[in-house]
């Protein structure tokens, strides 16, 4: 029985401490990096993720062999030898069974993510497209901006809701831009145009695909308590690539300041509803996680100093 | 279950469009029953000849109100997308939405005292006109 129950902890505890001890040297490692090298900043911090799902890969087929050459009158057993629960019991318990499952959902997430996540975004936002007639001269500057940014030519999509919000979704190949009415409202053209920069940024990063490996692989750190500080860390890092860049883009860095400043000053005054950064990536981060080592956007004070830099 | 009213919380001690409203909420509805229509940034611009506020804060308040179904909206699409916010009642029609929600309540919390003292106010002493009078908040309390 002690030696089934330690079949299962053993590896576990195993893959556990060394993942966290890879990503805690990353984590240590980035302190000696200049801050505004977000790329290889990028790299270092996937890397102890990536190298924890590995890991755990790696050590499976050893924790599989284990429980097969495990002796079958061992007590552990005998509940497996009931013909009704025989696999749900294996399945549940099993070492082998955990990893399939955590591993099999965090790559159905990741790729419904990948591959849904505009159409999800466009059916609970009721988002329709819009064209050139119907958003005015604003349509023409976001194209311009997108062929500067060396990307195709964005579907661009209205999000009928008086909170303003902006994201983005999809890669240089298919790039999607979505907008609500309240967004256009409160911000005026250079800064909806500043906004708007900042989600070309993230198409033309390829963030979409970096999420969503992201979150697969973040779903996967049940062997990788850190990897939730560093899945964090790297998303915080891609906004300030995405604010840096996009202010190239726009060529106004000023622009992009007062309209952060503004939509921080709605959500503050209760336009809920912001959208949270996994499906799809919003200029702004949900409330519960605002703030630490957990929170996915940036502080706002700490984006403004480093556009103010630039500008 | 909520009703169309439930946004009515009567503050008799504050002034005018406060006893129910916010005072800015107070504010953008005069605005709105002035210019009839406009989208956020022309009711900011008009409610910024009296008080400074920030577009931001006006939006938001427009969505309250927006969500109170003291306003509505409309989508407007060509040379911008914007929402066009009219006034969802007339100020006439607001004022009698008050008073008769007031009045109910007034009724059905304190009943003979509330007609006691809309008697003695409005001078009415005659028994007869005074049943009626109580016949009448009946009907409106059943309303």
């Amino acid at each position: 029985m002690l030696e089934a129950v330690s079949g299962f902890i053993v590896p576990y505890v195993n893959v556990l401490f060394i993942s966290t001890a890879i990503s805690s040297i990353s984590l240590l490692t980035l302190r000696a990096f200049n801050i505004d090298a977000y790329r290889a900043r990028t790299k270092l911090l996937f890397l102890p993720l990536a190298g924890s799902l590995l890991l755990a890969l790696w050590i499976s087929p050893s924790c599989f062999a284990h429980y097969l050459s495990m002796d079958v009158v061992d007590p552990a057993h005998i509940i497996c030898r009931d013909p009704t629960f025989t696999y749900l019991t294996y399945i549940c318990t099993s070492w082998v069974g955990l990893i399939s499952f955590s591993y099999t959902a965090s790559l159905a997430l990741g790729a419904i993510s990948y591959y849904y996540g505009g159409a999800i975004a466009q059916r609970i936002y009721a988002a329709d497209e819009v064209d050139d007639e119907e958003l005015g001269p604003l349509y023409d500057k976001i194209i311009e901006m997108a062929e500067k940014a060396g990307i195709l030519d964005p579907d661009i999509y209205l999000l009928e809701s008086s909170t303003p919000r902006t994201f983005s979704y999809g890669g240089h190949g298919w790039p999607k831009i979505y907008l609500s009415v309240g967004l256009l409202e409160v911000l005026d053209e250079a800064e909806v145009l500043a906004a708007i920069g900042h989600e070309i940024a993230h198409i033309k990063n390829r963030d979409t695909y970096l999420k969503s490996a992201s979150l697969s692989l973040k779903i996967a750190s049940l062997f990788n308590i850190v990897g939730f500080i560093v899945d964090s860390m790297l998303s915080r890092d891609r906004e300030f690539l995405a604010d840096k860049e996009g202010a190239e883009l726009s060529g106004n860095p000023r622009a992009l300041i007062s309209a952060l400043i503004k939509l921080s000053a709605i959500e503050s005054e209760g336009l809920s509803g912001l959208v949270t950064g996994t499906l799809s990536l919003s200029m702004f981060s949900d409330k519960m996680s605002k703030f630490g080592i957990f929170s996915r956007h940036p502080p706002l004070d700490e984006r403004v100093k480093r556009l103010l830099a630039i500008s | 279950m909520t009703s169309d009213t439930d946004w009515i919380d009567f503050q008799p001690h504050k002034q005018d469009l406060g006893k129910v409203l916010g005072d800015l909420e107070a504010d953008i509805m005069t605005t709105i029953w002035n210019i009839q229509s406009g989208d956020v940034k022309t009711i900011h611009r008009e409610l910024n000849k009296e008080r400074k506020s920030a577009v931001t804060t006006v939006a938001t308040v427009l969505d309250r109100l927006h969500g109170k179904n003291l306003v509505q909206r409309e989508l407007v699409k060509g040379a911008g997308v914007r929402y066009v916010y009219s006034p969802a009642m007339t100020r006439n029609q607001f004022d009698s939405t008050i008073v008769r929600n007031v009045f109910k309540g007034l009724f059905e919390s304190f009943g003979e005292s509330a007609i006691s003292y809309l008697a003695q106010s409005t001078g009415i002493e005659d028994q007869d006109a005074l049943e009626e009078l109580r016949k009448k908040l009946e009907q409106l309390r059943e309303e």
